[in-house]
């Protein structure tokens, strides 16, 4: 860790550097991805927002060489100061679900419904770690333990569809952490779950990352999921890096005006009673992406500026990174509200 | 104000054969008034969309009646449905299945205007109310000539909350209409189900498990568990003290944005089987308040206010009068 608390260099145990995904689709080939940058440190939980087309999901599948065929990469992912990117399948497989592992937005999708528990959890620690099936029985109790199944070992001997969509993402929790993975990396993990089953998945992640040193990449739309559980929060539009930085700065005063958009959007956000602001418009898509400023065309403080260049990524005082070269919002606050804001 | 729509004792059970009947609903009332947002909320599984679906006639309740001004809601059936039951409308979760992919748009829409008014319209005459629907929900004329999969999640819904306000409903039961978009499509349109509510003064059932969005938009909150309502009243009290363990544990369990927020409370335990539900009252195996007595009897709706009940043995008769800002939703639609 560097003195302001940002993991660089050999401190990371994750770092992402301009990196960037082309596409082929059906217009073709398209950037998804474009030159984005972020760094974990152990232990830390990194959040990653976004809508869909923000670029959320294809970073993280980079990170474990899933990308659908035909995907390009460039940039760098080093992983404990090893690069991902550009690593032959082989090489891949030591890294992936030993080191790093992926749990998936929907756990009905991410068990295989036909095999037992015992078989989906011992198969990869017995391939990765070299356990016989007794030591990797016991390894698979400890991690259903440390999830909270109740009654581990015969839950063991029971199908997916014996238990419920909450107690399935607790599975897949702990299957992703049987080789203990020193990154895990969460796909929308409780996007599919009520509230009360969220609340147990994010205390069960934080506990993780508190007594295991597991990092994690939680990426997600949900801002107060993120605002509970990520020590820092990487907000993405339109493929690129909108607003990075700790956690309580960037949602507790928001520089890009996607981010105070997207906080005024939020119903739970506003205790004090102000009413739900939304974003007018919907993201771009990646067939359709605006010149300049990604988010110009929803912005209500765009200027003639916004439409053509393309603003850089620059640091602020108090370390955050900022896309925004009009960064109307310290002015907004101090004065009052502009013309034309509801 | 009139009610529209009436549930009364409502039971619905599901039967599969060689398994006990699952009772998805048990005993629920609730009603929708005229010009009124009723926010159904609870866990998945806990009988809210059943309720729902009972409510339009979509399955048969096993006891209890559904009446909708009056008349008791028939079960939809392959025949035409009575015209007084047209103006009692659904909006479903995912409007990419319940739109047509193969037909356009305003050809949908112009579909729903003639069987749902049962109006002889020519095809201008058609066409010409369908811009004004989409232009309602905030779409342009142009959309009418496109298909479903050319629109984003939230454009979709638009396209089927104005296909349902073809028949000039007085009453619609939204079931999750919101919880398929995007962050920022989620605000418009509940925004725009508020604003359509507040204009045209219809009465609107919104079942979501979203119980911030619900409290922003809700007159009055109903909340469920495990087939039951536990917990009814206006969604700004309700809010501000719950009377029910089950009501302070959902809001507990929201994570809140912002600075310096806290990992949210975690309720212990799992939606019990709904083939062996538990005795006495049915949240107990879960409850941080529970008693002995939870574990044996059935708890009776216990009246915390005037229009405020809760289903608990621990909840108790408050005494005093609210001020009148504190009954709508929190926020002034």
């Amino acid at each position: 860790m560097s003195a302001d608390g940002w993991p660089t260099g050999t401190g990371a145990v994750l770092e992402v550097q301009d990196l960037s995904v082309a596409l082929r689709t059906s217009h073709g080939i398209r950037r998804a991805v474009n030159g984005i940058s972020f760094s974990i440190g152990q232990g830390e939980i990194l959040g990653i927002a976004g809508e869909s087309g923000s670029g959320k999901t294809l970073t993280a599948l980079s990170l474990l060489g899933l990308l659908p065929l035909g995907a390009r990469t460039s940039g760098s992912v080093r992983f404990e100061g090893r690069e991902l990117l550009g690593l032959k399948r082989r090489q891949l497989r030591e890294v992936r679900g030993k080191q790093v592992a992926l749990v998936s937005q929907d756990p009905a999708t991410s068990l295989h419904p036909l095999l037992r528990i015992d078989v989906q959890m011992t198969e990869h620690v017995r391939a990765h770690l070299g356990f016989s099936k007794e030591k990797a029985r016991e390894r698979a109790i400890e991690m259903l333990t440390a999830v909270r199944i109740p009654d581990p070992e015969s839950a063991l001997y029971a199908h997916p569809h014996q238990f419920s969509g909450g107690m399935r993402q607790r599975i897949a929790i702990a299957m992703a952490l049987a080789c203990e993975p020193r990154l895990l990396v969460a796909d929308e993990p409780t996007t599919a779950l009520d509230v009360t089953v969220q609340a147990g998945i994010l205390r069960l992640l934080d506990r993780l990352r508190r007594e295991r040193g597991v990092s994690v990449m939680i990426i997600t739309h949900d801002l107060g999921v993120l605002s509970s559980i990520s020590d820092r929060i990487c907000i993405l539009y339109g493929g690129r890096v909108a607003e990075y930085g700790v956690t309580p700065d960037v949602l507790g005063a928001p520089r890009h005006p996607y981010t105070e958009g997207l906080m005024r959007s939020l119903p739970s956000a506003s205790a004090s009673g102000a009413a739900m602001v939304p974003i007018q418009g919907s993201p771009p898509s990646l067939d359709a992406m605006p010149d300049g400023c990604a988010f110009h065309p929803r912005c209500e403080w765009a200027t003639e500026r916004c439409r053509t260049v393309v603003p850089n990524l620059r640091t602020l005082d108090d370390g955050r990174r900022l896309a925004c070269d009009v960064d109307p919002l310290p002015a907004a606050m101090a004065g009052p509200a502009p013309v034309g804001r509801s | 104000m009139t009610t529209l729509l009436e549930l009364s004792g409502l039971d619905v059970s599901y039967f599969h054969r060689g398994r006990p009947p699952v009772r998805a609903v048990m005993g629920a009332s609730l009603t929708v008034d005229a010009g009124e947002i009723v926010g159904l909320v609870g866990e998945s599984g806990c009988g809210k969309s059943t309720l729902g679906r009972a409510a339009v006639g979509l399955v048969a309740p096993s006891a209890g009646e559904v009446r909708y001004r009056g008349e008791p809601v028939e079960i939809v059936s392959r025949s035409a449905r009575p015209p007084r039951f047209r103006s009692l409308q659904m909006v479903f979760q995912d409007p990419y299945a319940s739109l047509n992919p193969r037909r356009r748009v305003g050809r949908q829409i112009a579909d729903a205007i003639r069987l749902g008014t049962g109006a002889k319209l020519d095809d201008e005459a058609a066409s010409s109310r369908v811009v004004v629907l989409l232009e309602r929900v905030g779409l342009s004329a142009a959309v009418a000539h496109r298909y479903p999969h050319e629109f984003s999640g939230g454009q979709c819904q638009r396209i089927a909350i104005a296909r349902a306000l073809a028949t000039e409903p007085s009453c619609v039961v939204a079931d999750e209409p919101i919880s398929a978009l995007d962050a920022s499509a989620q605000a418009q349109i509940a925004n725009l189900l508020a604003g359509i509510v507040t204009e045209s003064g219809l009465g609107m059932l919104f079942i979501s498990h979203d119980l911030s969005v619900v409290r922003k938009i809700a007159d009055r909150t109903v909340v469920m568990y495990f087939g039951r309502v536990v917990e009814t009243g206006p969604t700004g009290r309700v809010w501000a003290d719950p009377a029910h363990p089950y009501t302070r544990a959902l809001i507990g369990a929201i994570p809140k944005p912002g600075a310096g927020s806290a990992l949210p409370s975690e309720l212990s335990g799992d939606v019990p089987d709904p083939a062996r539900p538990p005795t006495g009252c049915r949240f107990h195996p879960r409850c941080p308040e529970v008693m002995d007595r939870c574990r044996t009897e059935d708890p009776a709706p216990v009246q915390v206010e005037p229009g405020w009940q809760s289903v608990c043995w621990r909840s108790q008769p408050r005494d005093h009068t609210p001020p009148d800002q504190m009954l709508g939703p929190v926020t002034s639609r």
